[in-house]
């Protein structure tokens, strides 16, 4: 199947007659498709699985027709999805299309659909199918479109443990096991009947051993029954006990920095601690001697005025007030003359009147200190800078444990309480386990169980054939009986090998074309549960499961899907394809696959994808074409198309796409609904 | 890289096949060609009995 035309009316919001040529596949195989949020990307792979399948797996699915069409048309409005795709040199044209009248607006009312086929052969002569679901079926049947048509988020839901059921349908379908199933079941009815006809046939003894081989027989069954409740309840357990796991090794994964937040957290609070001790000291010095910060000044200034007197002779005091004292105290001159009243009324009142003695005093006693005041200055300064220093020190100290906590929180963001589930996570684990070695104890029982029922069976029916022989009819019974079980054994042996060989070989696939694509060395495998997983090296060098990410998982899924696709194109030419199924080469039609992935497989994935993929219709936004994938693809690009969406609340927007400006939001004051139109644009 | 090409599968297959039909007798390798051309031929049709009836004629015809 390769796409050539998808022709779109009025299909959802997609309004008018909207049209893509895909491009072929050759040295530009990509189809780009690009629009904004809400414009239309996700309706463009809902059209096809509408127009090919009639599936209707959106929101809204009553929304079928377009609102503005709907608001606009007074009378009916046709909505139709045509598809238009070769298989090997056949044309297909697929149209699916129904009526609408204006009154359905918002009434939620479906209306009866036409789907029809048309195939045009190589001559040009047109003819339409007869039955066109069953030939759409052939060439893609709708429990694979799937893995051709999908959402990048998709991809991730197939890696996941639940997806297994999935891929075992796909393989199932790929190989088409619908003959051998519907031919082992038939035969099991079959069987049943004639073991009825037997037993109603058989007298005596024969009768009593058929009535317990019958016995024995819906014991197996009664075995078989519990035991796949109980491989059901094993599944559930291991994807929970994976589930389980995948949080514990998180937990693991994040261990280191949860142990470094603890110790950071201890760190800073020693230097908080270590702060506050500085300041402490800081303040208690400053109020013990504090004021020997202020005095330097002072003392400064009292030398200097001391000095300055020194110097103009003013001190020392000529006159010495103990001088006055003792001429007032004895009466007398120096040089014995006694003094009189008025003299003494004199020095009396100079000695009263002078301060200047005191201050002498004052001043010599503060000289004498201030060599001692300035040595305690320096020393309180010293030890204040050194404090400073610390504190200064601790200060920053904590500001660089505090960013890197900081830093560190930013890793454990969204798993709070994360180290105190790993209890909890431990136990359900061990929880898990036990019930899981129950159910396999119950397991394995029940093959010793079948086993031995199963020969008692054999013993009885060999004894059973003994008392028959007599008969002819019952013995006839007996060999058709045995014949059919045979050939129904045979039939069961040859489905699991077949699809064994198959789960191989897309093992195989997916470990080539995870080398192409991913281009690191992880194991990759596709086991015979059907599951798909990824595992690293691990300290030791030995294999250790990844933990999940979407970048893994998505690129895991693509490769599978590639392996499908392989598969597919090999299968056409097979001339011993065993189903219905005609294989042949796909397209993958993917809306933003690479969304999720860093640098490294935005390089290597969409390269690889394309030495796989014969076909690539690529839907994205705009954010997520630019930077690598746009390098990577951009040569590749075949036909491209911006899906222009049109609103009253819409924002006129215009983005350069090669050398011209394409406007990809216009605002439409006057309508009513949103609606989109495609506009090609230079590849 | 344990890569398996599609000739293997198909080589693998055939030879299970060649191994399983090998256990069956004459009649029952009939009467295993007959289901599968019978259910090849109606794989699209779901009466149920009516296959039913159709095999257990056969096995009647094969198994004498």
């Amino acid at each position: 199947m390769i796409l050539h035309e998808l022709k779109i009316t009025n299909f959802r919001q997609i309004t008018g007659v909207q049209r893509f040529t895909f491009a072929p596949p050759g040295d530009q195989p990509i189809t780009l498709i690009l629009g904004e949020n809400g414009a239309g990307k996700t309706t463009l792979l809902h059209a096809c699985l509408w127009c090919l399948y009639g599936t209707k797996d959106f929101e809204h699915p009553e929304q079928l027709a377009s609102y503005r069409s709907l608001s606009e048309n007074k009378g009916d409005v046709c909505v139709s999805v045509k598809l238009v795709f070769y298989r090997g040199s056949k044309r297909f044209t697929a149209l699916r299309e129904c009526t609408f009248k204006a009154s359905d607006l918002g009434s939620g009312k479906s209306q009866p659909f036409e789907f029809t086929l048309h195939e045009t052969n190589e001559i040009g002569e047109t003819r339409p199918c007869p039955d066109p679901e069953l030939v759409i079926q052939q060439l893609l049947p709708r429990e694979l479109a799937g893995f051709f048509f999908f959402r990048g988020e998709d991809l991730e839901q197939l890696v996941a443990r639940s997806g297994a059921d999935r891929l075992k349908t796909a393989v199932e379908e790929f190989i088409d096991l619908t003959v051998v199933d519907n031919a082992i079941n038939h035969l099991k009815k079959v069987g049943k009947e004639i073991e009825d006809d037997l037993r109603s046939s058989v007298k005596g003894r024969a009768k009593d051993l058929s009535d317990k081989i019958e016995s024995l027989e819906q014991e197996i069954e009664t075995i078989e029954h519990n035991c796949a409740k109980f491989s059901e309840e094993a599944e559930k357990a291991s994807v929970q006990k994976e589930d389980i796991e995948r949080e514990l090794g998180r937990t693991q994964e994040l261990q280191p920095f949860i142990t470094k937040k603890k110790e950071l957290t201890e760190e800073i609070d020693r230097v908080t601690d270590r702060i506050d001790g500085f300041r402490q000291q800081l303040k208690q010095k400053l109020s013990r001697d504090g004021y020997l910060a202020a005095n330097p000044q002072l003392l400064a200034k009292i030398e200097a005025i001391t000095k300055e007197a020194v110097e103009a002779g003013q001190l020392p005091a000529r006159i010495k007030p103990q001088f006055v004292d003792d001429l007032v105290g004895t009466g007398r001159c120096i040089c014995g003359r006694e003094l009189g009243p008025e003299e003494n009324a004199q020095l009396s009142a100079w000695r009263n009147g002078s301060k200047l003695a005191g201050i002498e005093t004052a001043i010599f006693q503060v000289k004498s200190s201030l060599t001692s005041y300035r040595n305690r200055s320096t020393e309180f300064d010293l030890e204040c800078k050194i404090l400073r220093e610390m504190l200064d020190e601790s200060i920053a100290e904590r500001t660089r444990l505090l960013s890197e906590r900081s830093r560190n929180d930013g890793r454990l963001e969204g798993e709070k309480g994360l180290d105190n589930n790993v209890g909890h996570f431990q136990k359900l684990l061990k929880d898990t386990n036990e019930r899981l070695q129950e159910l396999s104890f119950e397991l394995g029982r029940r093959d010793e169980k079948i086993a031995k029922a199963s020969n008692e069976i054999a013993e009885l029916r060999r004894v059973r054939e003994k008392e028959l022989k007599a008969e002819d009819r019952v013995e006839l019974l007996s060999r058709q009986e045995r014949s059919v079980k045979n050939v129904r054994d045979a039939l069961v042996r040859t489905r699991e090998s077949w699809v064994g060989l198959v789960q191989e070989y897309l093992d195989g696939q997916l470990k080539s074309n995870w080398s192409k694509m991913a281009q690191l060395e992880r194991l990759v495998r596709f086991d015979e549960k059907f599951t798909l997983s990824i595992h690293e090296r691990g300290g030791q060098g030995e294999w250790v499961k990844s933990a999940p990410s979407a970048a893994n998982q998505r690129t895991l899924a693509l490769g599978f899907v590639s392996s499908l696709i392989r598969l597919a194109a090999e299968a056409k030419d097979s001339t011993n394809a065993m189903g219905l199924f005609s294989g042949g080469d796909y397209p993958l039609v993917m809306d933003a696959p690479f969304a999720t992935m860093d640098e490294h497989f935005k390089r290597t994935v969409p390269a690889g994808l394309l030495e796989m993929v014969p076909q690539l219709v690529l839907i994205s936004s705009f954010d997520q074409w630019e930077g690598q994938i746009k390098e990577s693809l951009e040569k590749k690009i075949g036909k491209a198309y911006v899906l222009e969406l049109h609103g009253p609340e819409v924002e006129t927007k215009q983005v350069k796409l090669g050398k011209t400006m394409v406007a990809y939001k216009l605002h439409e004051p006057d309508a009513v609904y949103d609606w989109t139109e495609v506009k090609e644009v230079e590849a | 890289m344990n890569e398996v090409s599609w000739k293997d599968v198909e080589e693998g297959r055939k030879q299970k096949l060649s191994e399983i039909i090998q256990e069956l007798n004459e009649e029952e390798y009939e009467l295993l060609r007959l289901v599968l051309t019978f259910e090849n031929e109606n794989r699209h049709n779901r009466h149920v009995f009516q296959a039913v009836q159709n095999i257990r004629d056969m096995v009647k015809r094969v198994i004498k």
